[in-house]
């Protein structure tokens, strides 16, 4: 079976699930992306990539307990799988790869 | 209606129901910060991404599912139409035994379309049905629409076939054309959206209790 490459905004929601461990749930995820990659993702656009990572495999979700600042809706969090973390590693080994010899301006690569 | 609960329902047409929960949750957990545009617009933006998404993941079988339901609206259409023919036709011999009897293909053509939003209906349910009992996760609304695209194209070709071909070889006169008002009269969303909110009901109800 060909394993799909993951999207680079797949990597950015899977290395920032990875980031939150426990918490890491859509307004969390959302939050995170926005501090760390100073890009506002759209609602729309997150949902549809969590949704579609977990039908690959790659995330796993589970429902929390309803709580009151939610107007009594529960939270939906996720956590990524052994299979997200391969292909994740895989992605990231590609990078690497081609990071290789190449120097970026104020950027090294660790 | 409280503003996130209908945001809920809306979402809840193209998404599990206790994902559309999550969803509204974390938009209201983001919203005191923000405004109430922002939150309808990020509404808006969640089920339009959700809805082209399940449209595109599986096009075929949206297509698949939406020509089997305009066929069993036909289906049902004719079998409601030939039943108002009986009882019509009984009708007419017993009401007006002296008078002018209105011909049964009259009484078809009234009755097929009196029985068309019932029958559009039922084919609506058996839709919605089908696609809530483990065939897709919120792909309901797409292949809902696409019945909705495609009936134009069924309405046409049974005209073509009933207007050109019985019609003028039993009478030699041509029934009234199929309008656009005919195609898109209104009835199919009417009725699917009363499915799609009874069975979403249903469904809902049902994951609350497990």
């Amino acid at each position: 079976m060909t394993v799909q490459p993951l999207g680079e905004f797949e990597q950015i929601v899977l290395l920032t699930v990875l980031r939150l461990g426990e918490t890491a749930y859509g307004a969390t995820i959302r939050e995170e992306i926005a501090a760390k990659t100073d890009r506002d993702p759209s609602p729309g656009a997150l949902y549809t990539t969590l949704a579609r990572l977990e039908e690959k495999g790659l995330l796993k979700s589970r429902m929390g307990d309803p709580t009151p600042d939610r107007g009594g809706r529960a939270k939906r969090f996720v956590k990524v799988s052994a299979s997200g973390l391969a292909a994740l590693a895989r992605a990231q080994r590609a990078y690497h790869n081609l990071m290789q010899g190449v120097s970026l301006p104020g950027f090294s690569y660790g | 209606m409280d503003k996130s609960k209908l945001a809920e329902k809306i979402l809840s047409l193209v998404m599990e129901p206790l994902q559309a929960a999550a969803v509204v949750g974390d938009l209201l957990e983001a919203r005191p910060a923000r405004s109430a545009l922002w939150f309808w617009t990020n509404v808006g933006q969640t089920f339009c991404a959700t809805l082209g998404r399940s449209l595109a993941r599986r096009p075929g079988f949206v297509l698949g599912v939406a020509a089997l339901t305009v066929l069993r609206e036909i289906y049902y259409s004719v079998l409601l139409g030939l039943g108002a023919l009986v009882v019509l036709c009984a009708w007419n011999f017993i009401a007006t035994p002296n008078g002018t009897p209105i011909g049964a293909p009259a009484f078809f053509y009234y009755a097929n379309f009196a029985c068309r939003p019932i029958a559009a209906f039922l084919a609506a349910r058996w839709m919605v049905g089908f696609w809530t009992t483990g065939f897709s996760k919120g792909g309901d609304l797409g292949a809902w629409m696409m019945m909705i695209l495609l009936r134009p194209l069924m309405a046409y070709l049974l005209s073509l076939v009933i207007t050109r071909v019985i019609w003028l070889f039993f009478h030699g006169v041509q029934m009234p054309p199929f309008t656009l008002w005919h195609w898109w009269s209104g009835e199919l969303w009417l009725a699917g959206l009363v499915g799609l909110a009874l069975e979403r009901r249903r469904r809902y109800s049902a994951l609350v209790k497990n």
